[in-house]
């Protein structure tokens, strides 16, 4: 197995609010200069510790995640992270332009010199309220980008693309990306209609803000999909985020949470009722229906209970085994992508130990 | 000024003579016209550019792979009508990747991907393909530069 470290760049208020957007009327510059070193540092330790992937995401209008354009940071990391792959997951592509996202990526896997993991999501409901989208067109735009971006990598004459969503007269991107056909890609695939799509067009699937038996579920329905589709997808093609804290003892783990959780940052990406009902009605969410409600039940059942339920890794090392064991049991997933339950010195003590005490274990499981 | 537009189409539906008929009736009407030339059909087009020149005003190729004659490809470079070729994302009979023997027998031409288009473009995207012929039929010279109105609101 691989793991993958996600600091989210959250800056540590105190902020006017707690809803989306968040008023900018109580604002540090400081803090947000300081979180974005702390997210630098936090990648640096993780490479040195050998941790395979670092990875930054894209989120607006809050302090939850203070990257809108997570390629930016991504920059900064390809100069910091000597060794581990630098994970896109994602990048918002039906609100973006799909042109300028593949020049990025492929910047990125030229400044990398070829690390580069392609992440795309549709983004959370909140996203499409961001650049004005509307979210009825979520999957069309989504599915349009993606293979709108794969053609402006693979494709070396100039071309026109005239799509539903987007019309280029010619598009052709220097640079190239220096991973051939094109860097690894991946989206969200929490959705049967995602799980579908991704199969389809062998695109590694990620799983978030999940519990063991959602996740398990999606990555059966992409397993069976892929198999129709002709192929079989290998562990690495499936990414489980999971917040985790490991300390020496299970004891003292659960005290630094228990402490962290005594002073809550509850920063929120949820909307007012009205307009996150006019969003479900616009048919983001799935067939599947368990999917609108999984956001508010990660978040629900105490630590005890999102232990159990996959939602959380805390303790020892030897417990932290453990819990990744059901994961890979339950899920097949090769890679975690792990995000620090606790901050501060104790953010850095935990990435060190989960290299040096946890991933030398997991990664004896799909080499 | 109005141009006559000749539609040559899928050649199972067509036949040489059937397309020499049409581009007859066009040269007895104006002087040049605009070719549509579907599939097969492409090799006829490009013949009648080579036996006709100042003929054809401008060309649009739809699903077409480049004739196997190749004779008669290699005196494509020659010519200098302006042309388009269109392919549907999801052809197999002309994928994409066609595009690129196009643009080395026919320097200069502009390839288009019509998104979620298969073999038959004008069926599986009827707006977006007439969009895209009209635009570059309108003026092919310009075709690169988005002319169409960009303001959200003008008042």
């Amino acid at each position: 197995m691989k793991a993958a470290l996600f600091s989210p760049c959250t800056y540590p208020g105190p902020t006017a609010g707690s809803g989306w957007p968040t008023p900018a009327t109580v604002y540090s510059a400081a803090l947000s200069e300081q979180t974005y070193q702390a997210a630098i540092e936090h990648a640096r330790l993780a490479d040195e510790v050998g941790f395979d992937w670092v990875t930054v995401a894209e989120h607006h209008y809050g302090p939850f995640c203070i990257t809108p354009n997570p390629m930016v940071l991504a920059g900064a990391l390809t100069q910091v992270v000597k060794r581990a792959k630098i994970a896109l997951l994602g990048a918002d592509i039906p609100i973006l332009n799909p042109v300028r996202v593949a020049e990025e990526f492929a910047m990125l896997d030229t400044l990398s010199g070829g690390r580069l993991i392609a992440g795309m999501l549709r983004g959370t409901p909140n996203e499409y309220v961001t650049y004005n989208v509307n979210p009825r067109e979520s999957r069309g735009r989504f599915e349009e980008a993606l293979q709108l971006i794969r053609m402006a990598w693979t494709e070396p004459e100039p071309f026109g693309w005239q799509g539903r969503y987007w019309q280029y007269k010619t598009v052709c991107i220097w640079p190239r990306p220096i991973q051939q056909p094109h860097p690894p890609l991946y989206m969200s695939g929490s959705s049967p209609e995602s799980g579908e799509f991704a199969a389809k067009h062998r695109v590694g699937l990620g799983l978030a803000v999940t519990t063991l038996a959602l996740a398990s579920k999606a990555s059966r329905h992409y397993r069976s999909q892929a198999q129709l589709t002709g192929w079989t997808p290998t562990p690495d093609d499936i990414v489980y985020r999971v917040p985790f804290h490991v300390a020496d003892t299970d004891e003292r783990a659960m005290e630094h949470l228990a402490a962290a959780a005594a002073s809550p940052r509850s920063f929120s990406l949820a909307l007012s009722q009205g307009a996150e009902t006019a969003i479900a009605e616009a048919g983001y969410y799935g067939r599947d229906d368990a999917q609108r409600g999984r956001v508010a039940a990660a978040f629900a059942g105490g630590i005890q209970g999102r232990i159990e339920s996959g939602q959380l890794l805390l303790g020892s090392p030897r417990t932290l085994i453990a819990q990744i064991g059901r994961i890979r049991e339950a899920v097949g997933a090769g890679v975690l992508d792990l995000v620090p339950a606790v901050g501060g010195a104790q953010a850095l003590a935990s990435i060190e130990r989960f290299g040096t005490e946890v991933l030398p274990a997991i990664r004896a499981v799909d080499p | 000024m109005s141009r006559a537009l000749v539609v040559l189409p899928h050649a199972r539906v067509s036949a040489p003579l059937a397309e020499r008929v049409q581009i007859q009736r066009a040269t007895e009407v104006s002087e040049s016209f605009d070719l549509l030339a579907h599939a097969e059909a492409a090799e006829s087009a490009l013949r009648l550019a080579l036996e006709r020149p100042g003929v054809l005003h401008a060309l649009v190729l739809a699903a077409a792979a480049p004739p196997g004659d190749a004779a008669l490809v290699a005196r494509f470079a020659a010519l200098n009508v302006p042309t388009l070729a269109l392919f549907g994302t999801r052809d197999r009979q002309a994928p994409p990747e066609t595009g690129r023997r196009w643009r080395t027998l026919l320097p200069g031409c502009h390839i288009v991907f019509l998104y979620d288009a298969g073999h038959d473009l004008a069926a599986d995207r009827p707006q977006g393909f007439a969009d895209v012929v009209l635009d570059f039929l309108s003026d092919p010279a310009a075709f690169l530069v988005n002319r169409r109105e960009g303001t959200v609101q003008r008042e």
